[in-house]
């Protein structure tokens, strides 16, 4: 609890009650400087002139989920006290759009579709504390770290940091010439560097990777893409749909280097030299890691909360510490497909996530009904849809027909999980049609969605296994 | 706004989605996609009875393509309509993915359209021109407490819940 003495001061000054200490804070709402002094021993406080019962939030991390729980927070609650711990001095980007501002597509602006940081901070009335890394996350006693030992206390505290790009360990990886492509400053790095690239190597033939790849094939930049595995997104594509993927890729002019895992990268000076798994060798002007991403949470001690890929939470993003709070792609949360929890990171479950944790705090009534893995992605003029975990038990379903296909895995009668290849219209239905399955499996499947996937001409078999009638 | 099908009173007669064409200056000629589609269920995948249907954006409540675009094109209006401005749409299809009545399309440059509950006619005090030329009074446009008032049995927006 929080207490507010008096309005008489330019500034606010809070104090809190710890059990056998008290704390001050004093507190500038316009600037990143936090004093709070400590005073132990048993303490009674009295003489308040005014009191006002007032409460603080603390947001690590600011971007799609920071911002959607601090918006929340501000609408449910015009006078808590937010502060936003962000490690740099940016409006939250989306990852999703740094493709599509080094090809061009984009201008830099466009990266931040929630606005100007100033535009953000004069709306939400939050305090962004930019530059301001959390160092450790004292989650039981609700204390952040900063640097220099500083500590902060809040009631109530939301992770909501994101995940950052992996990349493999080589040794001796060279200085230059080294790329990775997820956050607005590696995008504005990338497109720096390749005026004059001839050839560059991708590593990864996933999501992000694909992307990269297809801006560069627009460049006329010579592209190798590499991955450990054998196929074409191989976390969530079926073979025989890879195998068309990657078949269409190499008549577009890519080299494709599948089951060929990355192992070394020397640099002559001029050009880098990328040795491969399998013995191959290539050289390129410049290697963009695209091999995955994890969660951005060393802050976080992992005996207090509990991890999994993520954070693990519950519908309402709580984590398992009371007033800890994750959304985004740093938490992990259900999956009504499985029942499990699942790591699904995505700009809409951070926007949703981030919601719910705000309002949750709040106390408004809010629940994130969990979503299931799902990708889709449109690149040189192919649409690929992948729902569900494509590397479940079951028999094999295949379609073909009306310009597009459709790859899934049947367990127990039901589809289970399925890629799509150029037809992005009916992705949503079908993605839906899963959901709906899984959250009400007494419920028949909807006509409208029947109706829909007849017209694009799935057979009715099919359309009766992803609503379960096949069972 | 609700917009809502009654299932009873359609009859797939398509009137509905001329009127949507020509409102939207829509030219499947030259391969634009029309906002709304017309069909009809044979028993068999209807549930055992034969369904007629008008399908386009429901305008849902919490509709998730809003937050499912990356660049913010989707936003709700003064009337409760899912509208857009695709100035800024790359094209991802990250909205279609989130639809689960397949209401976005793709131009041949790559942006989105989708049916905007013909919002400028509502503003000017106009229905929207598919629920307009309905002959059966199937499609309905209405505000929330007119609509519970009238609120179809065999309510499309019931029976596709998600």
């Amino acid at each position: 609890m929080q207490y507010r003495f008096s309005n008489s001061f330019k500034y606010g000054i809070y104090a809190q009650n710890i059990p056998h200490t008290f704390a001050v804070n004093i507190y500038f709402r316009d600037s990143t400087c936090i004093y709070t002094i400590y005073v132990l021993g048993l303490f009674k406080h009295t003489n308040t002139t005014e009191v006002v019962d007032i409460k603080s939030a603390a947001v690590i991390g600011f971007g799609c989920a920071g911002f959607s729980a601090a918006r929340a927070l501000r609408q449910a609650e015009p006078e808590r006290v937010i502060d936003i711990y962000s490690d740099t001095a940016e409006a939250p980007y989306n990852p999703m759009l740094t493709t599509y501002y080094v090809s061009g597509k984009i201008d830099e602006s466009t990266m931040f579709p929630l606005g100007d940081l100033e535009t953000i901070k004069k709306e939400l009335r939050v305090n962004i504390l930019c530059g301001t890394p959390v160092k450790r996350l004292r989650a039981r006693e609700r204390v952040l770290e900063l640097d220099g030992g500083r500590g902060r206390q809040y009631d109530d505290i939301i992770i909501a940091t994101g995940a950052g790009a992996v990349i493999p360990p080589i040794k001796n990886l060279p200085e230059r010439g080294i790329y990775t492509m997820r956050t607005a400053s590696d995008a504005r790095r990338l497109e720096r560097a390749l005026n004059g690239v001839k050839s560059a190597v991708v590593v990864g033939a996933q999501m992000v990777g694909i992307k990269v790849v297809e801006l560069l094939v627009k460049r006329g930049i010579r592209t190798v893409l590499c991955d450990m595995e054998r196929q074409m997104f191989p976390a969530s594509a079926y073979e025989r749909t890879a195998a068309v993927i990657a078949g269409r890729l190499e008549r577009a002019g890519v080299e494709l280097r599948l089951g060929a895992a990355i192992t070394g990268v020397s640099d002559s000076g001029k050009v880098l030299s990328a040795s491969f798994s399998d013995g191959s060798e290539t050289s390129a002007d410049l290697i963009v890691f695209c091999s995955g991403i994890r969660p951005n949470i060393a802050f976080v001690d992992r005996e207090e909360i509990d991890v999994g890929v993520g954070i693990k939470t519950d519908l309402h993003m709580r984590a398992s510490v009371p007033h800890i709070y994750a959304a985004g792609d740093c938490c992990e949360t259900y999956s009504p497909l499985t029942g499990k929890n699942a790591y699904i990171g995505l700009w809409a479950n951070s926007a949703m996530q981030g919601r719910v944790a705000g309002n949750t705090i709040a106390g408004v009534q809010d629940e994130y009904h969990g979503n299931l893995i799902h990708n889709i992605t449109h690149y040189m003029d192919t649409d690929f849809i992948s729902v569900g975990d494509v590397r479940s038990e079951g028999e094999r379903v295949f379609w073909q027909g009306h310009g597009w296909q459709l790859e899934a895995t049947v367990s127990d009668g039901k589809i289970a999980a399925l890629n799509i290849l150029d037809n992005a219209g009916v992705s949503g239905p079908v993605k839906n049609a899963l959901l709906h399955r899984a959250a009400h499996p007494e419920q028949p499947m909807s006509v409208h969605a029947r109706l829909l996937l007849s017209s694009a001409g799935v057979p009715d078999a099919i359309i009766k296994k992803l609503g379960g009638e096949g069972a | 706004m609700i917009f809502d099908l009654d299932m009873d009173k359609c009859v797939a007669c398509g009137a509905c989605a001329i009127a949507c064409m020509d409102q939207n200056d829509t030219a499947p000629e030259k391969g634009e996609v029309p906002f709304r589609r017309v069909g009809t269920l044979e028993p068999s995948l209807g549930g055992g009875k034969f369904s007629w249907l008008s399908i386009s954006c429901m305008h849902c409540m919490d509709a998730p393509c809003i937050p499912a675009c990356p660049v913010c094109c989707l936003s709700k209006d003064e009337n409760g309509l899912t509208v857009y401005d695709n100035t800024l749409c790359i094209g991802c299809r990250s909205c279609a993915m989130a639809c689960p009545y397949g209401a976005p399309t793709y131009r041949a440059d790559g942006r989105m359209e989708k049916c905007s509950g013909c919002a400028e006619r509502i503003k000017y005090g106009y229905e929207p021109a598919c629920v307009r030329v309905c002959p059966t009074g199937a499609l309905l446009c209405l505000p929330e407490d007119e609509y519970e008032r009238v609120k179809p049995a065999a309510s499309l927006r019931d029976a596709s819940a998600v």
